[in-house]
């Protein structure tokens, strides 16, 4: 449910604010409200800020595979690490740039050997000229040898390259390319090379050891900054009334946390005034669930957290999400190993994934019944094994013309109309919460033609009587709930503008019921297709394996382990995004459900 | 010709156009998902499920196969033959394009979460519509089983 709020706006002389609200702060209860005010340069800075360290702590994260946890660090040099990372991350870049261009000189200069930059300028000076030229191999005249004063230093991929001195005035015919002389000799820019390579290697070095101690103190200081931000940002928040000797501000509170405030307002003679919500405030949302529930709420936070007002529909889908997942995961032997997993893990990991691990074992519980339902135990169809429940029952299944694939797709039907009529039971609730009787009673007529046409329907299905005898209660259902669909459907509204809208409600419920309701046979396919992938590995294990006594075995294993594990991870992907995918479109559309709410998030203290 | 072949040229059209489509769907859905992660890298929860909506519909194709494979035998009937080239033609054609175009839809979704808007829920909604159509396909498949 969602928890109910409070708004106390509180006023206090402006002197005496920010104590009140480092005060409040250390409460920790009320979710402020923030008027839409143009944020300030500084807090914009500061917010930027607070992005670049999340972004060093990130980098710093991502060296090691499992960053250690830092034990023990100290929380005041925080500020002066990351500038230090900070700039070394810049240092690094240039570094790396320099690097690169370096290595391209390198393989240039590469080609041309050694030489002393000294002997050029000795030459030069006694009106020699070097210069450096290439041509394709191919065209190369070894007479040039005799002819000119040249001499070839390498040969690559087919070209060569040569050096020729010329005093100064001398030319040739030569059809060669120039080169142009590196500015300095390999062996120089080798040198120079492993240098910085050495200085990029300390950096790195630095890093590492940020990324094994210092991540802590990062972490901390990034709260400290958080923390700073977000009482900037309260009194950027506060309005300021009286000529500017109060301050103004208000927020939301729980209502179990009200007595905690009450008691220290009073306590400091402070100045409030208490409200309850109107229906257009935007009202932040705390959920609370009891502990099936509450595992799925994270689910909640994927599509839309409920408006505040209308029934928070966590506890209904959980249990039906859960048969659903179930169900077309599908696999007694997956189940086994999910519920194992969630029961090994548990001690291992830190608060957070262990509520994930309550989600997963809830899950894997579901799947192993209908596992042991369909039938299917790491793909092994068990009805057509000879096992003794399963035989009976597969017997029994033939003997009706029937068998357990068909009877599971007309299962998921079932579910399916369950849920929708489930959540259009809802949206009356729902619809009498928020707007009254009167409202509702559009939603109630369905809801009876809907249960009552099925009743009847299945009434005459299972006595016999055919559905002629039954004209009479099936003409007074569709009576009572045609009055209340089409005229009376708004008590506050004229029944002519009443008979409109339902008419059009009308036209969107047949094809929107239609519709989901075929949604639901994904559940099916999903289920059976997982069931036969996982006989499709099993067959492919045996045939594959082969004959040999000890390898065909161990052959055997790793084509199982590896196709039940792709198996498992497509299929669970599966049996989670669909049954997810039908609670938020079928039954939340069915429930009337509108959504939109913020998350309540306190001003509170971080570190 | 045996009747035989045209059932299985059915057969072949149900799983093999319903899969391409599938395939295809995921892909678009998957291309923009990684375009999206590089601004917004958070929301991966969000990408994975509308990505991997359009996968159904593979699904739907490899199912009505299993639906219809009582069927396939050596003295089918012509009956029954073109009652499962029907079935295959309308499933896979249909799981075949509204596969694709689901994909566009959920890429385009994406690309929106990426770039900040919230409208992850309303683009499952959207995304559902051309989902319905391979749906009532799958079912006319399995109505058309009912009646061989």
């Amino acid at each position: 449910m969602i928890v109910p709020m409070t708004k106390y706006s509180f006023l206090v002389y402006h002197a005496e604010y920010q104590a009140f609200l480092e005060k409040l702060r250390d409460l920790g209860v009320a979710h402020l409200i923030e008027k839409q005010k143009e944020v300030t340069d500084s807090l914009f800075e500061q917010y930027e800020q607070i992005k670049k360290v999340n972004g060093v702590i990130k980098f710093l994260s991502a060296r090691f595979d499992d960053t250690p946890k830092s034990t023990s660090y100290s929380t005041s040099n925080g500020m002066a690490i990351f500038r230090e990372v900070e700039s070394l991350q810049q240092e690094v870049e240039v570094k790396q740039q320099q690097l690169s261009l370096l290595r391209k000189e390198i393989s240039y200069a590469s080609l041309w050997g050694d030489f002393s930059p000294q002997t050029i300028a000795q030459l030069r000076d006694k009106r020699v000229q070097l210069k450096l030229y290439s041509v394709s191999t191919r065209k190369f005249n070894a007479a040039w040898l005799q002819q000119y004063p040249i001499s070839v230093i390498s040969q690559q991929a087919g070209i060569s390259y040569l050096v020729m001195f010329l005093e100064e005035g001398q030319s040739h015919e030569l059809d060669l390319e120039e080169m142009r002389i590196p500015e300095r000799p390999v062996s120089e820019l080798n040198r120079y090379e492993s240098l910085l390579a050495g200085e990029v290697q300390s950096i790195n070095a630095r890093f590492d050891h940020h990324a094994m101690k210092s991540i802590g103190a990062l972490q901390h200081y990034l709260k400290e900054l958080t923390e700073d931000f977000q009482f900037k940002n309260a009194i950027h928040n506060t309005a300021s009334e009286a000529g500017g000797k109060v301050s103004f501000i208000e927020g939301w509170v729980p209502e179990q946390k009200k007595a905690q405030l009450v008691e220290f307002l009073d306590k400091n003679n402070m100045l409030y005034l208490e409200e309850r919500p109107t229906p257009e405030d935007k009202v932040p949302i705390l959920l609370k669930n009891k502990r099936f529930s509450k595992k799925f709420e994270p689910l909640v936070e994927f599509y839309s957290l409920p408006k505040y007002g209308e029934l928070d529909l966590t506890p209904f889908f959980a249990p039906f999400y859960m048969i659903f997942f179930g169900f077309c995961l599908g696999d007694a032997g997956y189940g086994a190993i999910m519920v194992l997993a969630a029961l090994l893990l548990k001690k291992k990991v830190d608060k957070g994934l262990r509520d994930m691990l309550g989600l997963v074992f809830y899950l894997g519980l579901s799947t192993i019944f209908f596992g042991i339902i369909g039938g299917t135990f790491f793909g092994i169809p068990l009805y057509e094994t000879g096992l003794p429940v399963y035989s009976t029952l597969a017997a029994q299944f033939e003997a009706r013309g029937t068998d357990i694939n068909q009877l599971l797709f007309y299962l998921a039907l079932i579910l399916g109309g369950i849920q929708i009529l489930f959540g259009m039971f809802l949206r009356v609730i729902n619809e009498v919460r928020q707007f009254g009787w009167g409202f509702a009673l559009g939603s109630i007529g369905w809801l009876m033609l809907l249960v009552g046409g099925g009743a009847l329907y299945g009434v005459s299905m299972l006595t016999g009587i055919p559905m002629e005898q039954l004209s009479i209660p099936l003409y007074i259902i569709l009576g009572v709930s045609g009055i209340l669909i089409l005229p009376l459907n708004n008590l506050g509204r004229n029944p002519l503008i009443n008979t409109g809208a339902g008419i059009w409600n009308t036209y969107n419920m047949v094809t929107g019921l239609l519709g989901d309701l075929l949604s639901y046979i994904r559940l099916f396919a999903l289920s059976i297709s997982s069931a036969i992938l996982g006989f499709v590995f099993n067959s492919i294990a045996v045939e594959m394996s082969g004959n040999i006594p000890v390898v065909s075995m161990v052959v055997m294993i790793i084509i199982l382990v590896v196709g039940h594990s792709i198996n498992l991870f497509m299929a669970g992907l599966g049996a989670f995004v669909h049954p997810l995918r039908l609670t938020f479109v079928e039954f939340y559309k069915n429930a009337g459900f509108t959504g939109g709410g913020k998350k309540y998030e306190p001003f509170k203290k971080l570190t | 010709m045996e009747p035989i072949i045209l059932a299985y040229i059915g057969v072949g059209l149900m799983i093999g156009l319903a899969g391409i489509g599938s395939a295809f769907g995921v892909t678009i859905g998957g291309n923009a998902a990684v375009g999206a992660m590089k601004k917004n890298e958070e929301a991966f929860g969000n990408y994975l499920i509308l990505s991997a909506l359009p996968g159904t519909q593979g699904l739907y194709g490899f199912m009505g196969y299993f639906i219809l494979s009582g069927f396939l035998v050596p003295d089918i009937t012509w009956t029954n033959a073109a009652a499962i080239f029907g079935a295959g033609l309308a499933l896979g054609t249909v799981g075949l394009l509204s596969a694709i175009r689901q994909g566009q839809v959920c890429a385009n979704g994406i690309a929106a979460i990426g770039s900040g808007y919230n409208v992850f829920g309303k683009t499952m909604i959207l995304a559902v519509f051309p989902e319905l159509y391979a749906i009532i396909a799958f079912a006319a498949t399995f109505m058309i089983a009912g009646t061989l």
